[in-house]
């Protein structure tokens, strides 16, 4: 399926791979870019406006902005990504691996996940922030907690429909070895959809690793991070409040570019979707209410 | 149907299992001694009598599945211990929290209903205007605003600018329009999402060409429409009850209102493990009996559903 071909036709979604593309650069090369230090605090320049300096001024210690949003991708959006990598990388390993076997090995991953998934994601992740205590570290295990089972399950339904192909029979037929058909034969078909599970689900993480950071439970000082810096405007909210702006602006833009290009590859990718409303008849409606 | 409530009852019964048994392995798994962590809070220096002393009082030196086993007894007596800090069952503090949790999610959840099912019938009957238009865009950017930031500008524009509202606290009415806009604002963009494509998929159907072709007034094709879309969100919504009563924790905080969220919170903070661990049990408690709330609505409504299961 020529998935790069569709999605390049919407202009918009190209204009979001851009945006994330232009943020994670930013983020990696932000000793390079940012004009200050994120971490060094002058007070006797505190809470100024916007001026050559510091050109989305200073917080209430006197710490330049701009650098500390730059600084901030590498912990928002770095660690949300890298919770994602691992998330999926569990899932991957243990849906293959229940999908392939099937039988008790499945079934006993299958019932571990649904007990999983009967807790709620936010009160899991509250749990253990709970147990671990506050930190960066602890939210991002707390993320991958309490998702990997909602992966693990996916990503087995994704290899079930792969294990009825008359190429997998076919190579268990010659005798590979398990290992070598999960390796060569499962995992690249699965990859693709299993990608678009990643990007569909990155902008809730970012949004509860900085919730978490916002309620004083993730990140901790003076770590630059967007929901951090909002939880320290917000104390200065009354004599200045164009300081909630840049941070909350931050976390809007990354996450609804994320969220857009998830909508846009899943339609993409779930062809059942547009066909059913090209049954109906009234196809150049359904396919505008789609691409918006 | 009676055959289909009982089974769904039975299967419920290891999850629940399965749920106490994480809450209480958490706790165990925990890097600290709780007893160490239950002196500290009380400023007691944690010397190795006072250690062992607190052991035996929170009954940590029994063997891991006999404490389990007196845990899960207590627990379904609704006795959770004490608090660490104050000593206070923590029972009853978290009963003295919950009503102003449920408030909130009360109104937050009325609020997510009626605005949601007038923008998406107008949106899905004025399909394409301007106005539709309009509504979407909200929706979308609604869906990536993190509600902290949604609810620290409306305290701004509404509390400190405009004074209209009390800035924190839960005092009359006025205190809860605030909180309660944050919390339902992104349920709010989903199901107005949702309940616009439904009607919009529904105005398609074969039944509504030949309602028209009846003659029928646009009103009382509407109402077909609606009746046959609405099922879903319903269903929907139900699900999403115990998703907004664990999502008071972040409005709670910012609008210091005096519910379970900010009282799970503020436990972490004192590493007060027995709060923690009934708030662990509750909330999940009430996610897998709304789930069976919602399944067998469903199957009430729609004989299908019995049969397949």
């Amino acid at each position: 399926m020529n998935v790069w071909g569709k999605f390049k036709s919407s202009k918009l979604a190209i204009g979001c791979l851009i945006l994330l593309v232009i943020i994670v650069l930013l983020g990696v090369m932000a000793p390079l870019v940012a004009p200050n230090d994120p971490v060094e605090t002058n007070v006797r320049e505190k809470l100024s406006g916007s001026s050559l300096q510091y050109p989305f001024g200073t917080d209430q210690l006197g710490r330049c902005v701009l650098s500390r949003l730059l600084y901030g991708i590498r912990t928002t959006v770095g660690m949300s990504i890298l919770t994602m990598i691992i998330t999926i990388s569990i899932g991957t390993i243990l849906g293959v691996v229940a999908g392939y076997f099937r039988g008790w090995v499945d079934e006993m991953v299958m019932r571990l996940c649904d007990v999983m998934l009967s807790f709620p994601s936010e009160v899991m992740i509250l749990a253990i922030v709970g147990m671990l205590g506050p930190g960066l570290e602890n939210i991002i295990i707390a993320n991958i907690i309490a998702k990997w089972a909602w992966y693990t399950r996916m990503i087995r339904a994704i290899v079930v429909q792969y294990m009825g192909k008359n190429y997998i029979h076919f190579a268990k037929v010659v005798g590979c070895s398990p290992l070598h058909i999960m390796k060569k034969h499962l995992f690249p078909g699965a990859l693709g959809e299993i990608v678009v599970l990643a990007s569909l689900d990155t902008g809730t993480v970012i949004l509860s690793v900085s919730a978490l950071s916002f309620l004083g439970l993730g990140v901790q000082a003076p770590t630059p991070e967007w929901g951090m810096m909002l939880n320290e405007a917000k104390n200065i909210m009354i004599t200045h409040p164009t300081k909630m702006l840049p941070p909350g602006i931050a976390i809007l833009l990354v996450v609804s570019a994320f969220n857009f290009i998830g909508d846009k590859v899943r339609d993409i990718m779930d062809p059942k979707y547009v066909d059913r409303r090209v049954k109906k008849g009234d196809f150049a409606k359904s396919r505008k209410s789609i691409s918006n | 149907m009676r055959n289909y409530i009982i089974r769904r009852i039975l299967l419920i019964i290891p999850i629940l299992i399965g749920i106490s048994f994480i809450s209480f392995l958490l706790i165990n798994l925990n890097p600290s001694d709780p007893a160490e962590v239950a002196l500290r809070v009380n400023e007691i220096v944690p010397t190795d009598e006072a250690v062992t002393a607190m052991r035996e009082e929170l009954g940590l030196d029994k063997p891991f599945f006999q404490r389990y086993i007196i845990w899960l007894g207590n627990s379904l007596r609704l006795d959770f211990g004490n608090s660490y800090v104050n000593n206070k069952p923590v029972s009853g503090e978290i009963l003295n929290a919950l009503p102003a949790t449920l408030y909130l999610a009360a109104v937050a959840l009325i609020m997510t209903l009626g605005i949601s099912m007038i923008a998406g019938i107008l949106c899905a009957i004025f399909e394409d205007s301007i106005g539709d238009k309009i509504t979407r865009g909200i929706i979308f950017v609604a869906t990536a605003m993190p509600n902290f930031w949604v609810g620290l500008l409306l305290m701004w524009l509404f509390a400190v600018k405009l004074d209209l509202f009390p800035t924190s606290g839960m005092r009359g009415f006025t205190s809860v329009v605030l909180p309660a806009t944050t919390l339902s604002l992104s349920y709010i963009a989903i199901y107005t999402r949702l309940i616009r494509n439904s009607m919009i998929q529904n105005k398609n159907e074969n039944y509504i060409l030949y309602g028209r072709i009846r003659g029928l007034g646009n009103w009382v094709i509407i109402k077909h429409i609606l009746k046959n879309s609405i099922q879903s969100s319903i269903t929907a919504l139900g699900m999403s009850i115990p998703k907004l009563i664990s999502g008071t924790v972040i409005v709670e905080n910012i609008f210091a209102w005096p519910g379970i969220g900010r009282l799970c919170v503020s436990a972490i903070f004192n590493r007060d493990y027995p709060i923690i661990q009934a708030y662990i049990v509750m909330m999940a408690t009430l996610f897998v009996v709304c789930n069976l709330l919602v399944d067998i609505f469903s199957a009430f409504l729609d004989p299908r559903i019995r049969r397949m299961t």
